[in-house]
């Protein structure tokens, strides 16, 4: 019994940022049936990585970690029996999460307002890259451009001695898009928590460059408040006392911006004679040189391994980490002990290891029940037990192209 | 003018009626120098009187219509392979020939000497196509089968017709015949391909039967596989709706309807000029359709009832629906597409004079096919025997008079 | 393409590279030439043609991969995924066709074209090239936009003779006037590959199934027309001679056919009348004239059912043939299958499928003297021969193959 198990979630998305707001649900419990268009599914399927590197519909990394513990379906829901059996689904429902454009919702018919009449209990997760009102609504996005239109990219990197050459750079992997997902999810279950009191769903309207854009509240409070915008110029974000510094063997992080801090960690370094200078012996005037002392910490630490350092830092409580590669983190001791990877069995792509949940929960844990769905795997479970179509309507409605 | 394809092919025709005879005219008519062996003592079934046209002709073998439709452009021998100095010809003509077609029945060339193994000793990369309804082989192979017993034997028959009437129809006519001799064709011309590669001739023993099976694949897969035996389902679907026949202005006048999808069936209400009834909800899905069938193409009825079945063709073809009339022979003659694509050619014939002849129906934009005239019955015994074999006139009339050429 | 002295001698159509982009009215075409040992790809659009949805399905699971359609008509082939809608697919089908012998595709004339993939784009990049289009009506007439299904072509080609009287015109319950022009597709792109020998020159082949149904399986309907201003109709199983038409028997029925042999030879109308019974009302002299028979055959109907209800339609077979009267089972596909003729033969051979295993389907209809090595493959998986067309051939690699995953090429 999953903790979300009384939950029914219709996930129509494509891509990240419903999927993953449908795994998180999922993964809790809740049953999603995901809703894939016949022929090639959801286009993430299409990206890899892929074992050995050979394309294949039900191999892609990416859709297996996505689409973990979901139904899935093939569904044509342009077609008219599309649609009909889509509203028949819906109607069963307490949650639909979609990433589609509003146009293209309100054009299908599928936009909230009809369907609340279909089911006024249902619960719509609208994920856009900018919403679903405003001059923007309509427009393209990705990952990509999102990043940059919240801001956050304008900031990084950041610590940089030429912007020119430096232009923006949004964050690695698809951290909008997961960001995304993740807040609506949270905002799904806020308004199932609604529902359970006042009976009736709601329209949740997630906006990917606002979900982004509060990543960067200090920086808005900044313009804001104090008028200032920061940028990636060296100084205009930081206030020192934070070394990103490469050591024997990778990279570690160390902040050290309190007084307390730097006393602990000039002991890490074994107390050299350069730290008693009276340059590094205040917060601020260890902010003002604080170019000077990262090199010479910097110069300590190339004889150092990263693993000596963190364990020095760490036993003296100094925050310090080592920056881990993919595959540091992968084989991290620390993760492994947390029990934070596991190994998913897969129809097709046999046993991988795939990255676990970011939580535990005590009573009703975290697991992986169901590997991500074959395309329409479900159709008959779903379709025939459930909704009552029979297998030779089935049949029918594959070879209209409906399934 | 450009040298055929098959030109320098010669192929020896040892056929009767339509299969064997239709494989020979597709390798004729690109260039092949097809030789029909014939005799009077046992003429091809097309030439027999009373199955010849024009009915009210005199009887005259060489006045068939039908065996000029079949065997157009063909060299013509008399010859009675019940003797063995014709049979020796025969031998002689397969030194310089390249293939032979065998569509008598089983025993006959194997009688004489004159099956793949016989010849094989004459010209060892001799190539031989013979297609027997039941092949050369097995229980039943030398059975008597004529053309309309095949499609029975096929499991075609029996899936042919409609469930409320009991005895099956078939297609009344012979596409086992053709879909033989087409492939017996590309089976000659790919052999010949291999044979100029290596050297090797080769033996195809088709059999006609086995040949319908062939495209007969879902519905044999379905009971190997899913153990299924699938029934007659008259002009209906399964899987789509509308799907069928639909009665048209007049007697005998229909039109073939076919919607596959929900854009499709758009299009058919809007040529239809979108009446009440296609509003429906028990119409507006596949299955919905399929479930309500009846009333579903008697409504369509209503309509083509109204309009004749080439306007109703016109005006859903045009609306993007797949549709088609149920063309006559005169329809078919009169028709657009088939004058536009020259499929009937006019053909001069020695005796019976001009008339219409199925042209090349393949069209080969760098090396058309051409069709040629028929033949009379033995018009090439001097070409074949004096030009080709080299006997003189005197051994010829020799042959004449001892009945060997007959 | 360079290929091995040995694998061009295996097979007669082994040296050639066969691409297929083709749905029901090519296959078959590409099915005939892969048989033969051509090398033939099946160009398919990333997820799979529309072809492997045709029912019925491997335990009726409408799934990709078990379509009997799809499964039967795509044995010997490779296939790959490829968008041709757009830019980068059209580059590479290019590439590919650099290479290629035959082309076998059954698109709307003009389709190609527009996509700038058509012949005569194609022509420049490979003059040797063999194009067949397979169509409804040809690539030009005013028919050449219509759609074409099997019923739709049947109609228009065939129907108006098949049936019975008092009934509307019949369908035919299979794909044949579709795939009867596919052999006919397969027999002109061999005879185009012989044009090549001579001349080096390649062509396009262009073949409509209106015109092969109507010179064909149309039965000279047509011609009849023409020539005579005869119309042929609908005359049930009845033959133009007599007797000559399906009967019922105890479990079924038979094709039963009398009188064709003259005299009073074995099979012919005395001996008939002797097999079923001798009865008086056929013993007139007038009987011996097919014609008289034929348009008189109620009369002699009863006699003939009477007699053949005595027997199941095995034992009819056996019996009439004992005689030499063409007699045939009218086979339930069943019957076509456990007969010990079919078994005799091995006509059904056995395919492993990676999805649905060993199955059995219906196998090539003749058998050969000389063996002619073709490399037995089942349908291929969607996209199973990406990796070796793309990388092996074409030398993308692996990661190039992500890329046009990831973009919808392939």
């Amino acid at each position: 019994m999953g903790a979300l198990s009384s939950l029914k979630v219709v996930e129509w998305s494509e891509f990240i940022s419903g999927p993953y707001c449908g795994k998180l649900l999922a993964d809790l419990g809740a049953e999603v049936i995901k809703v894939e268009k016949p022929g090639c599914g959801d286009k993430t399927r299409s990206y890899g990585p892929f074992p050995q590197d050979m394309p294949h519909q039900e191999k892609s990394g990416l859709f297996l970690y996505l689409n973990t513990n979901k139904l899935g379906v093939s569904l044509n829901i342009r077609s008219v029996t599309g649609a009909e059996i889509f509203k028949e689904l819906l109607t069963e429902s307490d949650i639909l999460i979609e990433n589609h454009s509003p146009h293209e919702v309100e054009e299908l018919g599928f936009d909230y307002e009809t369907l609340k009449k279909l089911n006024p209990r249902l619960v719509m997760a609208s994920i856009t890259p900018f919403g679903q009102t405003g001059p923007y609504r309509d427009y393209k996005a990705c990952n990509l451009t999102s990043f940059h239109a919240s801001g956050l990219a304008y900031l990084n990197p950041p610590e940089v001695d030429d912007i020119e050459q430096e232009p923006p750079l949004r964050g690695p992997a698809h951290q909008g898009d997961l960001a995304a997902g993740l807040n609506a999810a949270i905002a799904t279950m806020s308004a199932i928590f609604s529902c359970h009191a006042t009976g009736l769903g709601q329209h949740v309207d997630l906006s990917e460059q606002e979900v982004l854009a509060s990543m960067i509240r200090r920086n808005l409070a900044g313009v804001t408040y104090e008028g200032i915008t920061m940028t990636r110029v060296k100084g205009s974000q930081s206030r020192g006392g934070s070394v990103m510094g490469h050591c024997k063997d990778g990279y570690f992080f160390m902040l050290c911006n309190t007084d307390k801090f730097w006393a602990n960690w000039v002991e890490v370094m074994g107390n050299p004679d350069w730290a008693a200078s009276e340059l590094f012996q205040t917060t601020i005037s260890r902010r003002e040189n604080w170019d000077a002392a990262k090199m010479m910490i910097e110069e300590w630490a190339r004889e150092q391994t990263v693993d000596e350092i963190v364990r020095a830092a760490q036993a003296k409580r100094v925050p310090c980490t080592p920056v881990n590669t993919v595959r540091e983190s992968a084989n991290s001791e620390l993760l492994a002990d947390r029990n934070y990877f596991i190994e998913v069995h897969h129809k097709e792509a046999g046993k991988l290891t795939y990255p676990g949940a970011p939580y535990k929960l005590s009573k009703t844990p975290w697991h992986v029940e169901r590997s991500a769905p074959l395309l329409g795997e479900h159709n008959e479970e779903v379709f025939c037990r459930r909704l009552g179509y029979t297998r030779q309507d089935l049949l029918i409605m594959r070879a209209e192209g409906v399934v | 003018m450009n040298r055929l394809p098959l030109e320098g092919i010669r192929v020896i025709s040892f056929t009767n009626g339509l299969a064997g005879p239709y494989a020979g005219r597709l390798l004729c008519d690109f260039g092949a120098e097809v030789i029909v062996v014939e005799t009077r003592k046992r003429l091809d079934t097309f030439r027999r009187p009373r199955l010849c046209y024009p009915k009210d002709s005199e009887p005259d073998f060489d006045k068939s219509w039908s065996w000029a439709e079949y065997n157009r452009g063909k060299k013509s021998i008399s010859v009675d392979l019940k003797r063995e100095e014709g049979r020796e010809l025969i031998k002689r003509l397969v030194k310089i020939s390249d293939a032979a077609i065998d569509n008598f029945g089983a025993r006959v060339l194997r009688g004489f000497g004159l099956d793949y193994w016989g010849l094989r000793e004459v010209k060892p990369d001799f190539i031989m196509v013979s297609m027997q309804g039941l092949g050369q082989s097995g229980p039943e192979h030398e059975y008597v089968l004529w053309g309309m017993n095949l499609m029975p034997l096929a499991g075609l028959t029996y899936e042919w017709g409609f469930p409320d009437v009991p005895t099956p129809t078939g297609s009344g006519g012979f596409p086992t015949d053709y879909l033989a001799g087409v492939t017996t064709a590309f089976m000659i011309v790919a052999a010949i391909e291999y044979r100029e590669r290596t050297g090797e001739g080769q033996f195809v023993d088709m059999a006609q039967v086995e040949n319908a099976a062939t495209i007969m694949e879902s519905i044999y897969m379905d009971y190997t596989i899913n153990g299924r035996l699938q029934e007659r389902r008259g002009n209906r679907s399964m899987y789509f709706a509308p799907y069928g026949v639909y009665r048209c202005k007049g007697d005998e006048r229909w039109c073939a309807i076919e919607v596959r999808n929900d854009n499709e069936w758009k299009r058919f209400c809007h040529a239809i000029g979108n009446p009440p009834w296609a509003e429906l909800p028990k119409f507006a899905t596949m299955l919905s359709r399929l479930q309500n069938v009846d009333e579903l193409d008697s409504h369509i009825e209503e309509w083509t009832a109204n309009h004749t079945h080439l306007e109703a063709m016109e005006i859903l073809q045009e609306a993007g629906v797949p549709a088609g009339a149920v063309l006559d022979g005169e329809n078919q003659a009169n028709c657009p597409q088939l004058t536009h694509r020259e499929t009937f050619v006019q053909i001069e014939h020695p005796k019976m004079g001009i008339a219409f002849y199925p042209g090349v129906a393949m069209h080969l934009a760098k090396s058309p096919g051409i069709a040629r005239r028929p033949a009379l019955l033995g018009e090439h015994n001097e070409y074949v025997l004096n030009e080709l074999l080299g006997l003189s006139k005197t051994e010829i009339n020799q042959l004449v008079e001892a009945e060997v050429l007959v | 393409m360079t290929v091995s002295k040995k694998r061009r001698n295996s097979a007669p159509l082994s040296p050639y590279r066969v691409i297929e982009v083709a749905d029901e009215k090519g296959v078959y075409c590409g099915k005939l030439l892969a048989e033969l040992g051509a090398d033939t790809i099946k160009v398919e659009k990333p997820g799979g043609d529309d072809t492997r949805n045709i029912p019925p399905f491997a335990g009726d699971d409408p799934h990709t991969e078990k379509g009997f359609f799809f499964l039967y008509y795509n044995q010997n082939k490779k296939g790959i995924t490829l968008n041709l809608e757009c830019a980068d697919g059209q580059d590479i089908f290019k590439r590919l066709m650099r290479n290629a012998d035959v082309m076998v595709e059954s698109f709307s004339p003009g389709y190609l074209d527009s996509l700038g993939i058509g012949y005569s784009a194609l022509n420049e990049i490979n003059p040797s090239l063999i194009m067949t289009s397979i169509t409804g009506f040809g690539q030009s007439g005013p028919y050449k936009a219509y759609k074409v299904t099997e019923l739709i072509s049947f109609a228009m080609g065939a129907m108006f003779q098949c049936g019975e009287p008092a009934q509307p015109p019949s369908v035919s319950p299979i794909m044949m006037s579709l795939h009867c022009t596919a052999i006919h597709a397969a027999f002109a792109t061999l005879i185009a590959l012989r044009h090549r020998a001579i001349t080096g020159e390649g062509q396009h082949v262009d073949v409509a199934i209106h015109d092969i149904t109507v010179t064909g399986i149309g039965e000279g309907m047509a011609s009849r027309w023409l020539n005579f201003e005869e119309l042929l109709t609908r005359h049930g199983s009845q033959h133009v001679t007599a007797p000559a038409a399906i009967y019922p028997c105890k479990d079924g029925h038979a094709y039963v056919v009398g009188g064709l042999t003259p005299g009073n030879a074995p099979g012919s109308w005395p001996a008939f009348v002797d097999w079923i019974g001798s009865p008086d009302a056929l013993k007139e002299p007038v009987w011996e004239d097919s014609n008289f028979r034929r348009q008189n055959i109620d009369v002699i109907n009863p006699y003939i059912i009477e007699h053949t209800m005595k027997y199941t339609k095995a034992e009819l077979y056996r019996e009439g043939q004992a005689k030499h009267f063409p007699v045939s089972p009218v086979q339930t596909p069943a019957d076509f299958v456990n007969s010990p003729q079919t078994k005799a033969r091995e006509f059904f051979t056995e395919v492993d499928h990676p999805v649905i295993g060993k199955q059995t389907y219906p196998g090539p209809p003749y058998k050969l003297a000389v063996p002619w090595e073709i490399v037995k493959r089942p349908a291929p998986l969607v996209g199973q021969h990406n990796v070796e067309v793309y990388c092996g051939e074409l030398g993308f690699s692996k990661e190039e193959l992500s890329v046009l995953r990831a973009s919808g090429i392939i």
